[in-house]
């Protein structure tokens, strides 16, 4: 690997980490989806961060569904992770959906840093 | 809130999160219909031995809890029964109140079950004829 190579690859790692300065989150809860019913929960932004997800999770269940909303895109799956954190603009959603005829409980969280904009 | 010297004591304020709130909303999408599942049938067979099994291996539920609709016809009088096990325990349980079913007539029972349980079928004579057998599991719970 050369010097530019190097250096080039150390630039990444330090520009996709949180930094001393960074506001590290955890948002996680529990709920319990009815039969028939679905859930959607959405994690609203603060518009003066620069939100970087690391991991999204719910517990995996018999029967139900999921679907990640981020960035306007749609995941289904019950977990997503970004290992250099994924910059997201817009609220993160999820959607989870139980069409069987029993109520479920689910646990879920998110994860990951923000840096106030304007802040170097 | 006066400080202990006399002063105004300091407010903290906290640091805004990056998530600020967890919004929730519900919606119906109602439950998924749940199409019966043939799970056994038997068809103008002899009959085995009394209290014998009429299934070659028990059945268990694909959806849990459940119905099985059992729909029988056999040849001669006698007391249907379900043998169910749970974790290596069976037990029997009289259908038609313990009643002798009529010879050549068609009956129709819903038992339920759930994951654990294990069935199969017997009945108190031997000597005739199991004109038909059908059993299939409907409907998940509400």
């Amino acid at each position: 690997m050369t010097q530019e190579s190097l250096e080039k690859l150390i630039q990444v790692q330090l520009e996709n980490q949180p930094s001393i300065e960074s506001d590290r989150f955890f948002v996680g809860d529990s709920d319990t989806v009815s039969a028939g019913t679905s859930l959607t929960l959405t994690f609203v932004l603060d518009p003066l961060y620069v939100v970087r997800l690391v991991e999204g999770y719910c517990d995996a269940r018999d029967g139900l569904s999921y679907q990640w909303i981020i960035n306007g895109l749609s995941v289904p799956l019950s977990e997503v992770k970004y290992y250099l954190g994924k910059v997201v603009h817009s609220d993160i959603k999820l959607i989870i959906t139980n069409p069987t005829g029993t109520n479920q409980d689910v646990a879920y969280y998110i994860h990951g840093w923000g840096d106030q904009k304007g802040v170097s | 809130m006066p400080s202990p010297g006399g002063g105004i004591a300091p407010r903290r304020v906290t640091s805004s999160e990056p998530i600020t709130e967890v919004e929730k909303i519900v919606q119906p999408v109602g439950v998924k219909e749940l199409i019966p599942g043939a799970k056994a049938d038997i068809f103008n067979t002899a009959l085995p031995a009394a209290d014998a099994d009429w299934l070659g291996s028990d059945i268990i539920p694909t959806n849990s809890p459940s119905y099985l609709r059992i729909y029988v016809c056999v040849s001669v009088a006698g007391v249907l029964r379900v043998a169910r096990t749970i974790s290596e325990v069976t037990v029997t349980e009289d259908l038609n109140s313990g009643s002798d079913l009529v010879a050549n007539s068609a009956y129709m029972f819903t038992v339920p079950w759930r994951t654990g349980d294990s069935v199969n079928i017997r009945y108190s004579v031997t000597a005739g004829t199991i004109k038909r057998l059908l059993i299939e599991e409907i409907g998940g719970a509400a």
